[in-house]
């Protein structure tokens, strides 16, 4: 049986996730989900396997996903992984290239968008 | 010192009646030179002395009905931190049944023509207080009151140290007529500042609605891609598939209104930011028209002419421009599905796209209107189409700031022309 591609997701808003477990799950992704970046430290603590690919939402409650992107890039265990932000709001594009993240998408997107950024890393 | 300061009065020049007319004109436009109410009051207090008083001080009377000095302006500069010092130690008491209290109270005017020792010791409390009442030399002082639609906002103080100067009711008419003009131009300072402050909510409220309601937006659009993907495996009926697809485009429309929304905010806040940088123009009008026409199937769009060099600016906001302008040739052109778009490279060093369809057209007084914000076309039945007529307006606004121009050529039932011009290099001077 061939290992499926793993994506974390992270975000704030349950039907985002929900809608996009759905999405790339039948898109043949194993998928995990996260509201908050704890996850990330326990990936970075080597206490959580590491995924292939990470979407990760700009604006969390309380939290700035650009941070988080510059921790994990800045993180020898998990720089490797490939990083696509997310958001709703306009103009964050420009502000995501400090993070270190490796891709954007604007929110509401194409599943064939979706997808042919995740297939640019995996 | 009494000496000092009656010599300087004496020389301070007073209002004759014939300067009246000239001294207010003179305070009117010290009033309207800004619209920061206490910057205003302070000018306004400075240049009422010492022409209509050796100390002048205009006070305000708080929500919770505390007086509260807003400016004091002495003929003796030096002495104005000295004068805020007394007021500190001599707080005005509220329920006194004169002066300044009783303005603010009663909204009428007092006019003390003399001031006399008795007097002074009628109105302090205690003996320090007499002390330096008596030292202050007060001769005379008129108070009035500032106030909007009736109600009193402040008040006015003029007093004259001099024995020479003993305020008359010409001068309390005068005073009045002052007054009356600052309390406008506070009234006018207020609306100003509650306006800016109702923008900056709305703009901070739209920026917040844009983003929630893109929220569920998102995963609306994400569940109806699944059911399409699904049902087409399944094999389902077209219809619905091309039911599914028309839910996809109308979830699209939803996005560019709420987009719109936050672009025309930004606009009136200078905000509107550019990713700007040289792109293949044909491209990307190639690359907008197969977008708006798979949502309009009804519709052909043909692109003739081309244009070799790059242009410089936002592909995305300009590509934002032709949707705008497809979508509305789409939208009033009903019963005639043409749409032509042609390029050329003019010669002034500018691209030109133009965007032709054959429909409702706009009526010669209608033209000059249709770039104004929340502007909306008017059918033949007399109905306003669907739409927050903002687009245009966004749009003539991003071609604008490119240093182009977006105009527009039309007649009633003869269709539109929309045209726009984007540089090949960045402008040196723009907008």
């Amino acid at each position: 049986m061939i290992k499926k591609n793993k994506i974390l997701v992270i975000d704030d808003t349950e039907d985002i996730l929900e809608a996009l477990e759905l999405v790339l799950t039948n898109g043949g992704f194993a998928v995990d989900l996260a509201t908050k970046e704890e996850r990330v430290y326990e990936m970075m603590a080597g206490h959580e396997p590491l995924p292939d690919l990470i979407l990760l939402d700009v604006l969390l409650s309380g939290q700035d996903g650009r941070m988080i992107a510059r921790k994990l890039k800045d993180n020898t265990k998990t720089k490797h992984i490939p990083i696509i932000m997310m958001s709703a709001h306009p103009d964050v594009e420009k502000t995501i290239h400090k993070s270190g993240a490796d891709d954007y998408l604007a929110k509401p997107f194409e599943m064939t968008g979706l997808f042919s950024k995740i297939h640019k890393f995996i | 010192m009494t000496k000092k300061t009656n010599k300087k009065s004496a020389n301070a020049k007073q209002i004759e009646p014939a300067d009246t007319s000239e001294f207010l004109a003179k305070i009117s436009k010290i009033l309207s030179a800004s619209l920061d109410y206490k910057k205003t009051l302070t000018n306004a207090a400075n240049a009422l002395v010492p022409q209509m008083a050796d100390w002048c001080s205009v006070s305000m009377l708080s929500e919770d009905d505390e007086i509260e000095q807003v400016t004091i302006a002495h003929v003796d500069p030096k002495k104005v931190a000295w004068a805020k010092k007394i007021n500190k130690r001599m707080p005005a008491d509220m329920s006194s049944p004169t002066g300044l209290p009783n303005v603010l109270r009663t909204g009428i005017s007092e006019l003390y023509s003399t001031i006399t020792d008795e007097m002074l010791v009628a109105s302090s409390k205690r003996k320090s207080e007499l002390d330096l009442l008596r030292k202050l030399h007060l001769s005379s002082v008129m108070i009035v009151p500032l106030s909007v639609q009736n109600l009193v906002i402040g008040a006015i103080s003029f007093v004259s140290t001099s024995n020479h100067r003993n305020y008359t009711e010409a001068d309390l008419a005068i005073a009045e007529e002052i007054a009356s003009r600052v309390a406008l131009a506070i009234h006018n300072s207020y609306i100003f500042t509650e306006s800016q402050k109702a923008l900056t909510l709305r703009d901070e409220f739209i920026s917040i609605a844009s983003h929630e309601l893109k929220t569920p937006i998102t995963s609306l659009k994400m569940y109806g891609q699944i059911v399409h993907q699904q049902l087409s495996e399944q094999g389902i009926d077209k219809t619905i598939l091309t039911t599914l697809s028309k839910m996809n485009g109308q979830i699209d429309r939803l996005t560019l209104l709420v987009n719109d929304m936050l672009n025309v905010s930004k606009i009136q806040l200078g905000k509107l930011e550019f990713n700007e940088d040289s792109f293949d123009l044909g491209k990307m009008v190639r690359d907008t028209v197969e977008v708006v026409q798979a949502s309009a199937p009804k519709h052909r769009i043909m692109i003739e002419g081309k244009v070799s060099k790059r242009v410089w600016g936002d592909k995305d906001r300009i590509s934002q421009v032709l949707i705008n302008l497809l979508t509305n040739a789409i939208k009033y052109s009903p019963h005639e599905y043409k749409i032509n778009i042609s390029l050329t490279e003019k010669k002034n060093g500018l691209a030109e796209v133009k965007v032709q369809d054959y429909g409702i057209g706009i009526d010669s007084e209608q033209l000059g209107k249709i770039f104004n914000r929340f502007y909306r076309a008017v059918g033949p039945d007399e109905k306003t189409f669907p739409g927050l007529g903002i687009g245009l307006y966004i749009s003539h606004e991003i071609i604008r700031r490119h240093g182009g121009t977006l105009e527009v050529a039309s007649s009633k039932g003869a269709g539109s022309t929309f045209s726009f011009t984007i540089p090949f290099s960045k402008p040196k001077n723009r907008p």
